[in-house]
């Protein structure tokens, strides 16, 4: 199986997450991006749906 | 002196400080036996679910119905628990703007790294050498693999609960 891409996605998604605990407030963290996503009823609609198509990808189909 | 903490009047303040922290155990104590016993069925119904047949209408409905269970779950809990407003430490620098530009210009490249890779294995083949999120995925939680399975059930349907529940406010 060819993971090599994957691998480096990983590491490219890794490494903005470390630069974000390490710069402090300035860089978000994927958990602050999640949270303004959820601050208005657009974004949460958005997470809901996409949470809903994966649990159905992954568990029903 | 100012500043220094009084000494307790009386053993009956003692006690009613001891009687304060004795109920706070004992609503943590709940609360945590709940999280617990909420984890459990979770993972229970993923046991149920890995057991249905994939592709089916069973399984969709099942997921469908759990999926509509956690969202009025999580309607209800943001209801009645309001939430206390989190204490965020002053920060000592303003955020600089250029740097959170730049991480989100950050954020985009790595989404549409990790989207570009997702098409370009998806319009290759065999499978087997390029492998998409969802060939991955299937590999650990597929529907053999009844315990984990059940497992990233229970995450999924924690990770539902997290997300319908409206965010609480910020100082």
């Amino acid at each position: 199986m060819n993971v090599a891409l994957w691998v480096l996605a990983a590491l490219v998604v890794a490494c903005c997450e470390v630069a974000a605990r390490s710069l402090g407030r300035s860089w978000p963290t994927a958990a602050q991006l999640v949270r303004s996503g959820r601050a208005n009823l657009a974004g949460r609609l958005i997470l809901v749906i996409s949470w809903l198509w994966l649990g159905w990808h992954v568990f029903a189909r | 002196m100012p500043g220094d903490r009084e000494p307790l009047a009386s053993s009956k303040d003692q006690r009613t400080v001891h009687d304060g922290l004795e109920a706070m155990r004992s609503n943590l104590l709940v609360r945590a036996a709940l999280a617990g016993l909420f984890i459990v069925v979770l993972g229970f119904c993923g046991y149920l679910e890995a057991s249905l047949r994939p592709f089916g209408l069973a399984s969709s409905l099942f997921t469908f119905c759990v999926a509509a269970g956690i969202l009025l779950l999580g309607a209800i809990y943001s209801t009645l628990v309001p939430g206390v407003p989190r204490a965020i430490p002053p920060s000592t620098q303003p955020p600089e703007r250029s740097l959170r530009s730049i991480g989100l210009a950050a954020w985009a490249l790595a989404g549409s790294l990790v989207t570009a890779v997702e098409l370009w294995e998806l319009f290759h083949a065999p499978r087997s050498s390029y492998p998409t999120l969802s060939s991955l995925a299937n590999e650990l939680i597929g529907p053999g693999h009844r315990a984990a399975r059940s497992v990233a059930f229970a995450c999924w349907a924690i990770c539902g609960l997290a997300l319908s529940a409206r965010p609480r406010r910020r100082p």
